[in-house]
């Protein structure tokens, strides 16, 4: 879960006009460097606002267009406690995801990777109820920037290498609970919001040149710590087994976004109300055809321009498209095939819309002893954002894979 | 013997596995190329990378500009007597003579026991010099043993008293009868002039009055000077008892050398070095702020205090060769215990003084980042006091000296603070 940017040893002095030699009443001043620019160059989708959303989400529906509600033959998303009833026997799924990210806005691409668990979840029906413990992926902040520079002092120089660092996130630990009602399911989910952030500046000197003198390393920490609630309830529809219809609402508390060991108080971010909806038809017995959507409300985060002037919060939509055919077979197992497309919009920009998400979907799964193993594997190809229009801009490469196993 | 025949049930959970571990392995490999994305090269800089970071800047303070800042010369750290050489000089502006005086002990000590020396069979004055920090003007030189008609005290005396208070007859010392003398009429790596001295009347003298009045050395060679390392008298001496002499060298123990004109006494500017040895201690109290930046809590990357040279010191008196100056901590106010302050540990490497450079306006910079660093750790809020004193290491071992300009000195001269600060980076939430 790390975003790596690594600068060249370029070595070359940087001197900002307007900021050298300022006098400061009673003595004179030789102040040469280095204040963090507004507006930055190539920035992370991690690095924006609270960070880069996370769908909680398999990768089945990955594959298919990161729908993930209304999935006929069950899903181990999170979006909806309602599509629990789907699941009629106990079973256990992890989906790990792999991105490989070019940030753009430079005059080079920065080729870095992520990786994050998007959801992990144990399910367990009985008598008309299922319910589920779950770990799901809710926002993610890791990157880190290191790049070399020079400082310039009144006598010499001193090259250094500076590491800017973020590291942690928000997750989801969530319950759900699923009553079928014959055709018709209703499920809720009490969500704990948790998570912690670490951010990190080290400035490490070099030795010095021209006669400069040798300088002690700088920099500093600071530790986050997030909490809040979030309660969601659902209703999904499955008629026949071949028709599924589903919608969630989720209710989210304040983000209590903690500083430890500082004396700065801990400051309260109103997370959004989503809604999701979602529906699959399976056509033919072998082919299923899903279409999911969904609404947050993201502009209720407000104070975030404190910390990062510019930016701007935004309502997002989402909505995907997946077709699955579930049919083929290699060497005796199953071999569902899967393609999807989606666009979504992400919360957080320096522009006055919010960022466009773009992606394309394909994915297959290996299906051993009739289900009781199942590994699924979806492959993304997309863009986010402009960086004319909204401060980042990204284009990726995704692998998410699931492992699931049912009694 | 029987033969391993596998059933049809046994290859399909072989097959199983054997697919499930390529699927595995296929997940594997391609989450790890993933994962282990390439860093190629990228074009970050300070300026547009992203995330928080804080300036290091540079301050630079002239020191009346501190809250508080106190400095002073304190001198008689090392003196003549107690130096590692004797100067012998006959130069215009330089004149330099020795003064020694060796206590001739009634009894001698040998590996097997202690007796009385019975007579002095021969006597000789041993000088030993250092050519390479000698000056040779002229050749033959001559360096004369002359006997004083007045003691001295080797602390008190200079070129015009013998003691304080008590005045030479003639400026110089009060030469008397010249014991013997020596002339140099080549130069070579390894110097040591013997002088042979009468033993009945000289050697019985000095033991009779504890080498009381002692003797002089006086070089006679227009333009030179010789640096000496030791004096010793050799003495064959014959103890009682016994009926072979033995050889003894006595170190010549109380020793200094007059010199005309005397070293100019300290002013106001700060100097070090210099015979009697001059440190100069510095006290100052850093501001609590630098360009809005507080101290308490940002990271001192360098603090060095920056003392500008005087022009050179009049002759003779211009350091004569590098000198290595460092810093020490004072550990109480200097100017409540002046000499007597006490010093602790190095808190940088030495710097070395060359005059050349100083001659041409070459600064002195001394790294007190350590203890700037440690004054804001003194006490919770509140930022402590500086001390540090710049020592020649070792004292005493040049004649010549440097000032620097004080804070009385002129604009331009005064000694500065120069701070590299970075403050603690102000991160946001997130």
């Amino acid at each position: 879960m790390r975003f790596l940017m690594t600068g060249p040893t370029k070595g070359r002095s940087v001197r900002i006009p307007g900021r050298g030699h300022p006098r400061v009443a009673g003595c004179a001043c030789a102040a040469l460097l280095l204040v963090a620019a507004p507006v930055w160059g190539q920035v992370p989708a991690t690095a924006v606002g609270l960070g880069y959303p996370v769908a909680p989400i398999d990768a089945r529906a990955a594959a298919l267009g990161s729908t993930g509600i209304g999935l006929l033959f069950g899903t181990y998303s999170l979006r909806n406690p309602a599509d629990l009833s789907e699941h009629r026997r106990p079973g256990f799924g992890l989906a790990l995801l792999a991105e490989d990210v070019d940030v753009k806005g430079g005059a080079v691409p920065i080729d870095t990777g992520r990786e994050r668990f998007t959801v992990i979840r144990a399910i367990v029906p009985f008598a008309g109820w299922t319910a589920s413990l779950g770990f799901g992926g809710e926002l993610d902040q890791d990157w880190s920037a290191r790049f070399t520079d020079t400082l310039v002092l009144s006598n010499g120089r001193v090259p250094f290498e500076e590491v800017r660092e973020h590291d942690g996130g928000l997750s989801a630990i969530d319950f759900s609970l699923a009553r079928r009602l014959g055709p018709l399911s209703v499920g809720a989910t009490a969500q704990r919001l948790s998570g912690s952030l670490r951010q990190t500046l080290i400035r490490r000197f070099d030795n010095p040149l021209e006669g400069a003198p040798t300088l002690t390393n700088a920099g500093g920490t600071q530790r986050i710590r997030y909490e809040a609630w979030r309660f969601k309830t659902g209703a999904s529809l499955n008629i026949a087994g071949r028709f599924l219809v589903s919608g969630a609402v989720g209710f989210t508390g304040d983000l209590t976004a903690e500083p430890q060991d500082s004396a700065r108080s801990s400051v309260l971010f109103d997370l959004p109300t989503t809604v999701e909806l979602g529906a699959s038809v399976l056509v033919a017995d072998s082919v299923v055809l899903t279409a999911g959507g969904g609404w947050a409300g993201w502009s209720s985060v407000e104070g975030l321009e404190e910390f990062q002037p510019g930016l701007r919060t935004h309502d997002t939509k989402w909505g995907g498209v997946g077709l699955e055919y579930r049919s083929a077979r290699f060497l005796g197992f199953g071999v569902p095939l899967r393609i999807g497309a989606r666009r979504a919009e992400l919360p957080f920009s320096f522009g006055d819309n919010p960022v466009d998400e773009t992606a394309f979907s394909a994915g297959a799964g290996f299906v051993f002893r009739g289900g009781v193993a199942e590994l699924n594997l979806a492959f993304e190809f997309g863009d986010r954002g402009s960086f004319a229009d909204d401060g980042l801009e990204e284009s990726f490469r995704r692998l998410t894979a699931s492992f699931t196993l049912r009694q | 013997m029987p033969r391993f025949v596998p059933n049809r049930r046994f290859l399909a959970v072989g097959r199983f596995a054997a697919v499930g571990r390529s699927a595995a392995m296929l997940v594997v490999a391609s989450a790890v190329m993933l994962a282990c994305t390439e860093d190629p090269l990228g074009n970050l800089d300070s300026g547009t990378a992203p995330g928080v970071t804080s300036p290091t800047t540079e301050f630079r303070l002239s020191v009346e500009n501190l809250p508080t800042w106190r400095d002073t010369t304190v001198s008689g750290f090392t003196l003549r007597s107690a130096a590692g050489f004797i100067l012998l000089a006959d130069q215009p502006t330089l004149q330099s003579r020795s003064l020694n005086s060796i206590n001739v002990p009634d009894t001698l000590t040998t590996i097997a026991d202690t007796l009385p020396v019975e007579r002095f069979e021969s006597a000789s004055i041993r000088i030993a010099i250092d050519t390479t920090s000698s000056v040779f003007a002229t050749l033959p030189l001559t360096v004369r043993l002359v006997s004083l008609t007045q003691g001295f005290e080797s602390d008190e005396a200079n070129w015009t008293q013998a003691a304080e208070g008590r005045s030479w007859m003639t400026p110089g010392g009060d030469l008397g009868a010249e014991l013997s003398s020596v002339e140099m009429t080549e130069v070579s790596d390894s110097l040591i002039f013997e002088f042979q001295v009468p033993v009945d009347s000289l050697l019985k003298s000095w033991q009779a009055q504890d080498g009381d009045p002692g003797f002089a050395l006086v070089l006679e060679g227009p333009g030179s000077q010789i640096l000496i390392r030791a004096v010793s008298l050799r003495v064959e001496a014959l103890l009682e008892g016994r009926e072979v002499p033995i050889d003894q060298e006595l170190i010549s123990n109380v020793r200094t050398f007059i010199t005309n004109p005397e070293p100019p006494a300290e002013g106001l500017a700060l100097r070090v070095a210099g015979l009697p040895a001059s440190r100069f201690y510095v006290t100052f109290d850093p501001p609590d702020s630098l360009g809005g930046v507080p101290l308490l809590g940002s990271v001192v990357n360098h603090a060095e205090l920056v003392f500008h040279p005087l022009p050179p010191p009049a002759e003779p008196y211009v350091m004569e060769r590098n000198v290595a100056v460092r810093p020490v901590t004072l550990l109480a106010d200097p100017f409540e215990f002046g000499a007597k302050t006490p010093i602790g540990s190095t808190p940088a490497a030495f710097t070395v003084l060359e005059p050349d450079s100083l001659a041409v306006g070459e600064l002195f910079r001394v790294d007190v980042t350590v203890l700037v660093a440690n004054a804001l750790f003194v006490e919770a809020d509140s930022i402590g006091q500086v001390r540090v004193g710049l020592r020649a290491e070792p004292d005493g071992q040049t004649v010549g000296f440097w000032e620097f300009g004080s804070v009385e000195a002129i604009a331009g001269l005064r000694p500065e603070l120069v701070i590299i600060l970075t403050p603690p980076p102000r991160f946001g939430v997130p």
